[in-house]
């Protein structure tokens, strides 16, 4: 290692530190004179953009149970489940792992209905694993307007079955019922 | 075989003679404990320290002050990214392309989409391309910032850290109103990109423009002319030009050693012959002005440098994006032809290359990774011994390794 200098060098490079340093020192003393720019979180916040990959929100009414986004997720982490009952359906489960999500958002785009979306809360904190299984249901089961439809088409079909029957029973009666009809065996 | 995993032999310990006429004092005392003998200590700069950028392991062999030997194990950070791409699905595999080089997921991201796309043989339409071009200088930009900003860090400058985050924040903040994240993007797929840009975005990173290179002044009066900074980086960690081809390095590190090779100007991809060709930006190469050619100050020059290039780039594509389609023709379940493909492009730490296998199905046959870090901290074996410990961190920091990369 070379440690010999010249007495120039000496005071050359005494100066040139304190050129620099203090050319520095103007940039930060220029700062020291102007509001920080520091956020207090959690007391402020920032806003947050529209498009950020939050938390999901689900729109139950409009799911029909594809799979899509299960299929679509890298990891596996949605889980859905529920029973048809003609065309409607009765909601069992549609939970998200929180522990495995990834935040990635190739969840949303194979909605063939747009249902279920990345909102902009991010915050989830909680003191038991099992409630990272995010239930995103707003009602289990089926909702009233699902059932009453349900009951219309069940009477709209019961109605339907009741004709035809009724017409599959007039049909028998009169053919029951026709005169000298050639299959009567002769006396 | 055996050196892989063991260091080489230590040198013979050393016992000081020292003559009988020196082992008294001139005030008539005896000296004790002059038989002493002296070994090289082995040390860990272990996986959790605040300067080796990651979790890597580098096994230094120091005799005093001056370090005789430098071994580095990596792995700590090893999350088969390959091996889940022979499992997950083309689209699926996006995500996990953010992760490895996590601090420029942008140009991850790039890398295996242009990678598929060769394999595909799709054309993208020409807002897709400049979108992605802004994104990944935008994120190049980004990754210097931290790269310069942690390694004022390692010697000692904590000021110049704060600052580049600044900026780093307003990138990350228009990266979360195009895709919605701040680090971990996955906007740059097969075919194009997700989303479009909102309104407003393209004014706001011409703002950004205008602004950073004020800001690019402040970084350099602050540190890379600083004379401290000068003397604790010029003349550390000479790569030499034979050296630096020798190793395989690329990037940062083969620039500033004087070697004029850029994979955007030398092999183009996407709209970068057209940005070569109409002259846009210029390379950066290390000349040696502070020290030797090749030295630390070097990098943090080309470093610095390519911010600036990056802003010009930038410029040329706001200057001529239209409106359009910002997806390619891909069908829902994307199922590749066979063949496979190897596509290098310029990672702000040198050549990340994608090479992938198809065998006609849904999921990718292999997907292989080439990251930058990996090939160059091969050199720092050679470049530790001689130096001492604490030109060893400032070796280490100029080498921008991510560790993420580097295990993938």
């Amino acid at each position: 290692m070379s440690s010999t200098i010249t007495t120039r060098e000496y005071f050359q490079n005494v100066w040139d530190s304190l050129a620099t340093t203090f050319a520095g020192m103007k940039i930060t003393g220029k700062y020291l004179m102007q509001k920080p720019i520091t956020v207090q979180y959690p007391d402020e916040r920032l806003p947050i953009p529209e498009r950020y990959r939050g938390i999901h929100y689900l729109e139950q009414e409009k799911c029909i149970n594809c799979l899509a986004c299960a299929r679509a997720c890298p990891i596996d982490c949605i889980e859905m489940d529920a029973i048809r009952h003609g065309k409607e359906l009765e909601w069992v489960l549609f939970t998200l792992d929180y522990q495995k999500c990834m935040f990635c958002e190739l969840c949303v785009y194979p909605c063939p209905k747009d249902c279920i979306h990345m909102g902009t809360e991010f915050a989830f904190v909680s003191y038991d694993r099992s409630e990272f299984n995010h239930d995103l249901l707003s009602y289990k089961g089926m909702s009233r307007e699902a059932r009453i439809r349900k009951r219309e088409a069940d009477i709209k079909k019961a109605e339907k079955e009741a004709a035809k029957a009724a017409a599959a029973a007039e049909k028998a009666a009169a053919e029951a019922s026709e005169p000298e009809s050639p299959e009567e065996p002769a006396s | 075989m055996t050196e892989i995993n063991t260091p080489p032999e230590p040198p013979e310990a050393k016992t000081i003679e020292i003559p009988e006429k020196a082992r008294t004092l001139p005030s008539g005392e005896r000296e004790f404990m002059l038989d002493v003998s002296t070994s090289d200590l082995e040390v860990n700069m272990g996986p959790q320290h605040p300067a080796t950028h990651g979790v890597m392991r580098i096994l230094i062999r120091t005799d005093g002050e001056v370090v005789t030997g430098g071994q580095v194990h990596l792995g700590y950070l090893h999350r088969c990214a390959e091996k889940i791409g022979e499992n997950v699905e083309w689209l699926q595999y996006l995500p996990y392309t953010d992760r490895y080089d996590y601090l420029s997921a942008m140009n991850n991201n790039l890398g295996y989409s242009l990678a598929v796309e060769a394999v595909m043989g799709v054309e993208i339409p020409r807002r897709a391309t400049l979108l992605r071009t802004i994104c990944a200088e935008l994120n190049r930009i980004g990754s210097h910032l931290i790269a310069f900003g942690t390694y004022g860090l390692d010697i000692g400058a904590f000021t110049p850290f704060f600052y580049c985050f600044r900026e780093r924040e307003w990138m990350m903040a228009l990266f979360e109103k195009i895709c919605g994240a701040r680090l971990t993007y996955s906007y740059i797929r097969i075919g194009g990109v997700f989303n479009d840009a909102p309104v407003g975005w393209l004014k706001e990173v011409e703002r950004f423009c205008d602004v950073f290179e004020e800001k690019w002044q402040e970084y350099y009066d602050l540190l890379v002319v600083n004379h401290i900074f000068v003397q604790r980086t010029a003349k550390i960690g000479v790569i030499t030009p034979e050296m630096a081809v020798d190793y395989g390095l690329t990037g940062p590190m083969l620039r500033g050693s004087g070697i004029d090779f850029d994979l955007r100007r030398d092999m183009p991809y996407m709209a970068y012959d057209e940005i070569s060709k109409a002259g846009v930006y210029d390379v950066p190469l290390g000349r040696g002005e502070k020290g030797e050619l090749g030295d630390c100050w070097d990098r943090v020059y080309v470093r610095v440098q390519e911010m600036m290039e990056s802003i010009k780039i930038i410029r040329w594509c706001l200057g001529c994006i239209e409106d359009g389609p910002v997806i390619g023709d891909i069908p829902k379940v994307l199922k590749v032809p066979p063949g496979e493909a190897y596509v290098g492009i310029e990672n702000p730490r040198g050549e990340l290359g994608h090479y992938v296998a198809s065998d006609g199905g849904k999921v990718a046959k292999r997907c292989r990774v080439r990251g930058p870090s990996f090939c160059n901290v091969a050199v720092l074996e050679k470049l530790l011994p001689g130096t001492f410990l604490a030109d060893s961190v400032a070796i280490i920091g100029s080498t921008d390794v991510v560790i993420g990369e580097t295990d993938r």
